[in-house]
């Protein structure tokens, strides 16, 4: 791959973003502009602004990476992403954009006049956000190493000064604009080049991949990470490096059926129809395995339907994208808004399983590396070549970059805010007496609020960074599914209770986001941290939304009917707010 | 989508309104919790951009009939949503020889998941956003 070509599209798109970013400064705007760009935005560029925030590494990289590696099973995921706004159309968006609140913890305060709830709400919000900010950052990471040799540190590093920049130096507004813009930018780097690769795929006679992933022809595979392999048909490689222990120039050398161990940076070179070695640990897919749904791997329907609860339920539950209803002039709108992102997602998702299928056929060396989120970066040059396949390439990267930077710097506002409002809580808390004593609303109060929205922008965007070095990579569409799984099973049967149920008390909101939410953060941990043995309990931890879901929402009715007696003197004015259509001024 | 402009305010160029934040009504010093959950419950419903509706001291059964009818409406495209997920990966279990059937040399489960059901999807989006919009009229109108 040309790395110049590639380098320069990343130097550009995170150029372009820091100015537009830099473009919507404008000074002495209160806090509303900075957060929700005053709510002046059309619907068709408010749907592409969440297309564009919504589309991160996971569906950019991640569902091609896993489709390549799991086959049929992986597609549910780009079904899932688009399916949730179906929810959000038919029970959220309208009544949440009327209820005037600009974050879940805003709607839980309003809702239910508690402060437990919106701080528990708060801390579920930043929870989410950083877990869901990890994949962006990896994924960064990787497609920078993967065009330019770069170290795997240099991605995130490069990512979160950008997304720092631009939340510091414009809020949403500026984000509005950039959003819309990659969301485009995002769906032309995936449209254009897989043209491209079906007609060179249907001029090498539309192969289907059949039986284990081997190579089709002969391949140099890079390890740059140590990694040990299982080889289960003897095969004569070249290697470069150390295989073994054994440092090797150049050197011709039987593997045996076995476990092998590669060092950093040695290049093997495989010949054409030899199977590709996995990993030890992992189960490959045979050919009917990968083919087939429900083929392979552990209790394979339970993992599809919970796959399907968590991205079906979670997508209300994402604080980047929920805040962005606001940017719509009223209920209506916002509901249209929703509709129209229906369109652009599904349009979207067709593309990433064609990568995934190409990808099984033409880079089947990421199964050995384990690297498998770099297939769609590679595709273009390993199958188109030349200058088109240079081209191709570095338009895929630019919109890889733009998947990682919108995302990532839309979950950061979205964390700066609520950590703002905690903190500006905090420093009241402490100075009560002084606080009362300032000009009321004045300038000095607005002009502080957004010096503190930047330094909670700065702490968003660094602890994710920093937790991004130590915590071991996982497939990006995988962990970005653990988020969901977590938004699901705390905030959608909050919004879903709240909007739709009088009878919910801030006791049963409360407890159930506790018991609810912290189960499924605790089975993501668990998760993260390595595979328990037992093969249902890592099965129910890794796709723990099947459960933790109806959880929640049991815990939180249970405990709510308990305690009736706490219901909010004020719910009948609250939901007749929520429910309230617009008169429509202008109406066909 | 030129349909699409924001139904709530007047013909022209939106204005630049300001909104005010719960935040800053807690910076003007309104700090009482209590007192700042009345306000927000007796503010106008949608903020200053959409006019509140011509009866806005609506009547609640005429309200409560509204969000029943929503709810229904919800909840009966998530069910049938619902069920369309419910279905398809359960055929593939319960009929193994399904996985496997091609047409053209794709098979047909790939091209149920990744192709067939997006379009389903727009269709539902479409149709529930019409009846919504429909039920938010008729309130209007009644």
């Amino acid at each position: 791959m040309s790395s110049a070509h590639s380098l320069t599209a990343v130097v550009l798109v995170c150029a372009s973003t820091a100015l537009f970013g830099a473009y919507g400064l404008r000074p002495g705007r209160a806090t509303s502009d900075f957060f929700v760009a005053s709510r002046t935005v059309s619907p068709l560029r408010n749907a592409a602004a969440i297309g564009g925030e919504y589309l991160s590494a996971a569906s950019f990289l991640g569902i091609a990476g896993l489709v390549l590696a799991f086959g049929a099973d992986m597609l549910w995921y780009g079904i899932g992403y688009t399916a949730g706004y179906l929810v959000l159309i038919a029970l959220v968006a309208a009544p949440l954009r009327r209820s005037g609140a600009y974050t879940i913890p805003d709607f839980a305060e309003a809702r239910l006049a508690s402060r437990t709830v919106r701080r528990v709400a708060a801390v579920l919000v930043v929870g989410i956000g950083w877990l869901y900010m990890l994949p962006q950052l990896h994924a960064a990471g990787l497609t920078l190493r993967t065009v330019t040799g770069a170290p795997l540190w240099a991605g995130p590093v490069a990512v979160t000064s950008v997304v720092v920049w631009v939340v510091a130096s414009g809020g949403m507004r500026s984000v509005t604009f950039v959003q819309a813009f990659q969301y485009w930018l995002k769906l032309t780097a995936l449209a254009v080049p897989v043209l491209f690769l079906v007609i060179a795929w249907r001029a090498d006679g539309a192969p289907w991949p059949e039986g284990d992933a081997r190579f089709r022809e002969t391949t140099e595979v890079t390890v740059r990470h140590a990694v040990t392999v299982r080889v289960d048909e003897p095969v004569t490689v070249v290697v470069h490096g150390t295989l073994d222990g054994w440092r090797l120039a150049d050197e011709t050398v039987q593997l045996a059926a076995g476990s092998h161990t590669f060092g950093g940076d040695t290049r093997a070179t495989f010949p054409a129809g030899a199977a590709v070695p996995h990993p030890v640990g992992t189960v490959p897919r045979d050919g009917d395995g990968w083919t087939a749904p429900l083929s392979g791997g552990e209790h394979p329907l339970y993992a599809t339907y919970s796959l399907l609860v968590a991205t079906l339920l979670g997508t209300m539950g994402l604080p980047h994208v929920l805040v962005r209803f606001h940017t719509s002039p009223d209920g209506r709108s916002a509901r249209r808004t929703t509709r129209n992102v229906v369109w652009l997602l599904a349009g979207f998702y067709l593309l990433p399983p064609l990568y995934g299928l190409l990808g099984r056929l033409y880079t089947p060396e990421l199964l050995m590396t384990g690297r498998t989120d770099a297939t769609v970066l590679l595709l273009p040059d390993r199958l188109i070549g030349g200058t088109a396949g240079a081209l191709l390439g570095t338009l895929v990267v630019a919109g890889a970059f733009a998947a990682f930077l919108s995302t990532a710097s839309g979950l950061t506002l979205s964390v700066a805010g609520v950590l703002a409002q905690e903190f500006e809580r905090a420093v009241r808390g402490a100075g009560s007496g002084r606080k009362s004593a300032g000009r009321p609303g004045g300038v000095g109060d607005v002009r502080a609020e957004i010096l503190r929205l930047r330094l909670s922008g700065v702490a968003a965007a660094l602890v994710p960074c920093l937790l991004s070095l130590v915590v071991a990579e996982r497939s990006a569409a995988d962990v970005v599914g653990l988020a969901f799984a977590v938004a699901a099973s705390s905030f959608c049967p909050l919004l879903l209770l709240g909007i739709w149920w009088r009878g919910l008390t801030p006791h049963g909101a409360a407890v159930g986001l506790v018991v609810g939410g912290g189960a499924a953060m605790t089975a993501v941990a668990l998760t993260m941290a390595g595979e328990p043995g037992h093969v249902w309990t890592a099965v129910l931890l890794s796709r723990p939304a099947a459960w933790s879901v109806p959880l929640t929402f049991a815990v939180m009715i249970a405990v709510s009917r308990a305690t009736r007696r706490h219901i909010p003197a004020e719910v009948d004015r609250t939901l007749a707010r929520l429910h309230t259509p617009e008169t429509p001024a202008a109406a066909p | 989508m030129t349909a699409d402009g924001p139904s709530g305010g007047p013909a022209g160029p939106p204005r630049r309104v300001v909104v005010a934040h719960p935040r800053t009504l807690a910076a003007r010093g309104e700090t009482g919790l209590a007192h700042r959950a009345a306000a927000y419950a007796q503010a106008p419903p949608h903020g200053p951009q959409a006019e509140p509706a011509a009866g806005a001291s609506h009547d609640d059964a005429r309200l409560r009939a509204l969000i029943g009818r929503q709810l229904r409406l919800g909840l009966g495209m998530i069910g049938a949503l619902a069920a369309l997920l419910l279905c398809i990966p359960l055929a593939f279990a319960a009929v193994p020889p399904l996985r496997d059937v091609r047409l053209g040399g794709i098979p047909v489960s790939w091209l149920v998941i990744a192709a067939a059901l997006q379009p389903a999807f727009v269709a539902l989006g479409v149709v529930t956003t019409r009846r919504a919009e429909a039920h938010e009229t008729r309130y209007l109108a009644e």
